[in-house]
């Protein structure tokens, strides 16, 4: 932004502050001519041409500033139409009062240049000066009368006698010169008064015409040396055609006070006479260099117009481009200040307010980026935490919700964001049952925490156990903003927890069934061993049989404790990379040679990817399978057909695991039993353990897979999903071994 | 102000000084005055050019009304010395000015020319004797033989002007801008001998 004065306007303002001096003191000097001619008369003219230049020079700066205005009203800058209305509002009210004034003044000049000539004054100054002439007049009609009495003694006399007769003479009459010319103007013989030149007068050519024609000659003079006299030159009668004619000089002197008056009246009437004649000059003169003044004063008034009017709009054009810098975001902008009055001051504000609204926008944008970070921070938890997280605003309406809730309640978020959980409902049967349990709690305003644990039934008919804890959000004081819902699918934590403690009791039981087992089945053999022989043979069978059974009991449960035992103490699985394809194969090697009992058919998806896995493991849970398979079978004289196909999973989330899957065209699990297949001791046979199936699952969940078990038409079906090895990470792992 | 402005400032100054100033652009009335020179002259007298010069004045109504009314005029004999060059301004070897007062007496009725140099003054009835008499210049020692070169040419130049500068303020302006203000009349030149 511009400082408030430029370089440019401070220059242009010194040179107008000196021109502006040269001026007046150019007017002065005009002014003072007039009045001072010794000192300023000289250079009046020069005066004129450097005010006429100079106020050629303020109008031309004026026509250069006009053309601008007029330039920027055409462009539409801003604050142009206020700085004309500042300019004219200047300008009239400055002009005005200096065109009354100027109005005034002349009208005032020239009725005062006219007062000054008065009839009567002008008429007794004629008189005056006719007076003193008829008082001249008369001394000289009186000289030449003398002078011509005079000149008749010094006709035809000699020269010597001359020089004694004109000073005679001269001192008899008081003059102060006498002397006796030729008509040729040379001096025949002169005498003059003490305090007089001694060189003697000359009669003037207009003299000597006059006397050669026989005419008296008068003139009348005043002499810084003499004062006033009158000079008298009279022919010297008769001419003679023989010798040279004489005239005669003579100087009187004038009295001196009429000499005095006289001379006074002449310089009042002559200065009279000039200053009438110079009145319309005067006029002219004055008029003009009022006029000067006037123009002086009004493209000064002009300029000046245009300078206070630029200074006084510069803020507000400064504030018009800072505020609209800011409009468009710029917040760096800062106007210059100068001065203490009320702009400054606006113009101070303005750049507080600016600075304000910079540091509050850093602020935004930190807090902004802060709340970015954290809502980024919070995302990443959210999308990371193994619970579903839906957030509902008061509305009921999903404001935010992480990919677990999508997984557990099998819905693509997005459709659920922004949108009510009812509305959601329809095709989403686990978002209904989900939201059929949460209503009833937060449809209650007494409580601000509530958790509650249902099942839910998902689309394969699985049932799931549904944690959930509801809390509501307070975003103002006391006003119920929604619910965050925090719920994790527990059904296996549960069932796993369930497993445990089955293995516990399992353990226990093996543990404390086992150690009895054996002197029990002691016992009985030794019963047999010693009482066998001696008994008669009907108690003999008897005892026969009895300790048959008791020992064909003890050894099934043994078995029945050993399998607890298997279950229980599950040694810790080796890790290798694993080709499932190949340890198929291997395994349904094993059975071979079973035609009539037992099928197995492969379809084996090549090149699978290897797994981490521990064969033997994975090899008794092929065995499990099959054998649940050949134990299920009712009618044994039908071969049961087992089919084993692997292939790699489809579907993006479990674009990671092999699917196994493995068939039978038995009768299938019972229905009421597909719950808790994989739990301990749930068997359809009478046999059974019940425990084959639960360590199937524990087994492929060590191997962090899954295991889902289903009825197809025609047999039962299991489809067991382990993850496969990276190609990076099996190389690494063959590296290590 | 930008230059070009300053510029056009100066031109516009330069105009309007020339049209003050210059005689070529005044206003003219129809009765002007003039200053003819019918001779001019030098004669060489104890090694001092002597100037004989016979001049016919006249002043325009302006100026005799001026004169009639009280206003002084001051008339100079310009009177040059110069050394002619071929391709360069003439060198003035002498410049004199001899000035006159000439004003009306309403006492007397009479035109007195004062010698401004010497003081002296001459009675005349008419202005025209006193004119006749401002021209007449006899016997004025003009420059001594020895300053000049004997080897080169000289040359006079005679010429008569009014001297505004010396008329009432009033007056002066109007002296510069009218032509019947200015005593015309060219410059008469004569060979140094």
């Amino acid at each position: 932004m511009a400082p408030a004065i430029s370089i440019k306007h401070r220059g242009d303002l010194l040179f107008m502050v000196v021109l502006f001096l040269i001026l007046l003191g150019s007017l002065f000097a005009l002014a003072g001519s007039h009045n001072n001619i010794e000192r300023f008369g000289d250079f009046y003219i020069w005066l004129l041409g450097l005010n006429a230049v100079g106020l050629l020079i303020i109008l031309g700066r004026i026509s250069i500033l006009t053309w601008g205005l007029i330039s920027r009203l055409r462009r539409g800058v801003e604050g142009t139409r206020l700085t004309l209305k500042v300019l004219v509002m200047f300008i009239l009210v400055s002009l005005l009062p200096v065109a009354i004034v100027y109005a005034f003044s002349q009208n005032f000049l020239r009725n005062a240049i006219d007062s000054w000539f008065d009839t009567p004054v002008e008429a007794a100054l004629n008189n005056a000066l006719n007076l003193s002439r008829d008082a001249l007049n008369l001394q000289i009609l009186t000289a030449q009368r003398i002078t011509s009495n005079l000149s008749q003694s010094f006709y035809d006399i000699s020269s010597d006698a001359a020089v004694l007769l004109t000073d005679e003479l001269r001192q008899e009459w008081d003059l102060l010169e006498l002397t006796l010319l030729t008509t040729g103007n040379e001096v025949i013989a002169s005498s003059t008064a003490e305090y007089m030149n001694l060189k003697p007068s000359h009669a003037n050519n207009e003299g000597i015409l006059q006397v050669r024609q026989g005419v008296t000659y008068a003139e009348f003079n005043i002499d810084d040396q003499t004062g006033a006299h009158i000079i008298i030159v009279v022919p010297v009668f008769p001419f003679s055609a023989v010798t040279q004619n004489r005239m005669l000089l003579a100087i009187f002197p004038y009295s001196n006070r009429i000499g005095t008056l006289a001379e006074d009246v002449q310089n009042s009437f002559s200065g009279y006479r000039k200053l009438e004649f110079l009145r319309n000059s005067l006029k002219w003169t004055y008029s003009l260099t009022l006029t000067l003044v006037l123009l002086f004063t009004a493209l000064m008034s002009v300029w000046l117009a245009f300078y206070l009017s630029r200074r006084l709009i510069l803020p507000i054009q400064n504030l018009a481009k800072g505020t609209r810098a800011v409009a468009g975001g710029d917040l760096s902008t800062r106007l210059p200040s100068s001065g203490r009055d009320e702009l400054s001051f606006l113009v101070s504000s303005f750049n507080q307010m600016i600075q304000h609204l910079a540091t509050a926008r850093t602020k935004a944008q930190s807090d902004q980026l802060l709340i970015e970070n954290q809502r980024a921070y919070l995302s990443t938890v959210l999308e990371h935490i193994s619970s579903g997280v839906i957030a509902l605003n008061a509305a009921g309406e999903v404001r935010t919700v992480n990919t677990k809730a999508g997984e557990i309640l099998e819905v693509d978020t997005a459709r659920l964001l922004h949108r009510s959980l009812r509305d959601c409902c329809e095709n989403n049967p686990l978002v209904d049952q989900f939201h059929s349990a949460i209503t009833p709690h937060i449809a209650k305003t007494n409580t601000s925490e509530w958790h509650d644990q249902f099942e839910i039934i998902d689309s394969q008919g699985k049932h799931k156990l549904i944690r959930c804890r509801g809390a509501q959000l307070i975003e103002k004081i006391e006003v119920n903003s929604g619910w965050v819902l925090v719920f994790e699918d527990v059904t296996a934590m549960i069932r796993a927890q369930r497993e445990a403690a089955w293995g516990e009791v399992a353990q226990r039981l093996a543990h404390e069934i086992k150690n009895p087992l054996t002197p029990i089945q002691l016992s009985a053999e030794r019963l047999r061993h010693k009482l066998l022989d001696k008994m008669p043979p009907e108690d003999a069978k008897v005892l026969e049989r009895s300790t048959h059974t008791i020992v064909q009991q003890v050894e099934g449960m043994k078995s029945m404790v050993r399998a607890f035992a298997d279950y229980a103490s599950t040694p810790a699985a080796a890790f290798t990379p694993l080709s499932l394809n190949q340890l198929i194969d291997e395994v349904a090697d094993l059975y071979t040679g079973m035609q009539g009992i037992l099928k197995i058919r492969l379809v084996l998806t090549p090149d699978l990817p290897y797994i981490s896995a521990d064969a033997n493991r994975i090899r008794q849970v092929l065995h499990n399978v099959i054998k649940n398979a050949l134990e299920s079978r009712k009618d044994t004289r039908r071969e049961v057909t087992v089919t084993v196909s692997t292939r790699r999973c489809n579907k993006p989330s479990t674009s990671h695991q092999i699917l196994l899957t493995i068939e039978d065209d038995g009768p299938g699990f019972p229905d009421d039993l597909l719950d808790k297949l994989f739990e301990p001791y749930v068997t359809s046979k009478a046999k059974g353990s019940g425990l084959g199936l639960a360590i199937v699952k524990k087994i492929i969940e060590e191997h962090g897979g899954n295991i889902h078990a289903y009825n197809k038409e025609g047999g039962a079906c299991l489809e067991i999903r382990l993850p496969f090895v990276k190609k990076q990470t099996m190389d690494l792992q063959g590296d290590t071994v | 102000m930008c230059l070009r402005s300053r510029r056009h400032s100066f031109i516009l100054a330069s105009c309007f000084w020339a049209l003050l100033t210059s005689p070529a652009c005044l206003w003219a009335n129809s009765d002007i005055a003039k200053a003819i020179i019918t001779k001019a002259q030098t004669r060489l007298v104890n090694d001092v050019y002597l100037l004989d010069a016979i001049t016919t004045l006249s002043l325009s109504e302006s100026m005799l009304n001026a004169l009639d009314n009280g206003i002084s005029l001051t008339v100079s004999a310009n009177i040059k010395i110069i050394r002619p060059r071929m391709l360069w301004f003439d060198n003035i070897v002498k410049d004199i000015s001899k000035q006159y007062e000439l004003k009306y007496y309403d006492l007397s009725e009479r035109y007195i020319l004062t010698d401004l140099k010497t003081g002296e003054k001459k009675q005349f009835r008419t202005h025209t004797s006193a004119l006749t008499a401002l021209g007449d210049i006899q016997d004025y020692p003009l420059i001594s033989l020895e300053a000049l070169d004997k080897n080169a040419r000289y040359a006079g130049e005679l010429s008569y002007s009014l001297h505004i500068n010396k008329l009432p303020t009033p007056l002066r302006l109007k002296a510069y801008l009218f032509k019947d203000w200015h005593l015309t009349g060219e410059t008469y030149r004569w060979r140094l001998q």
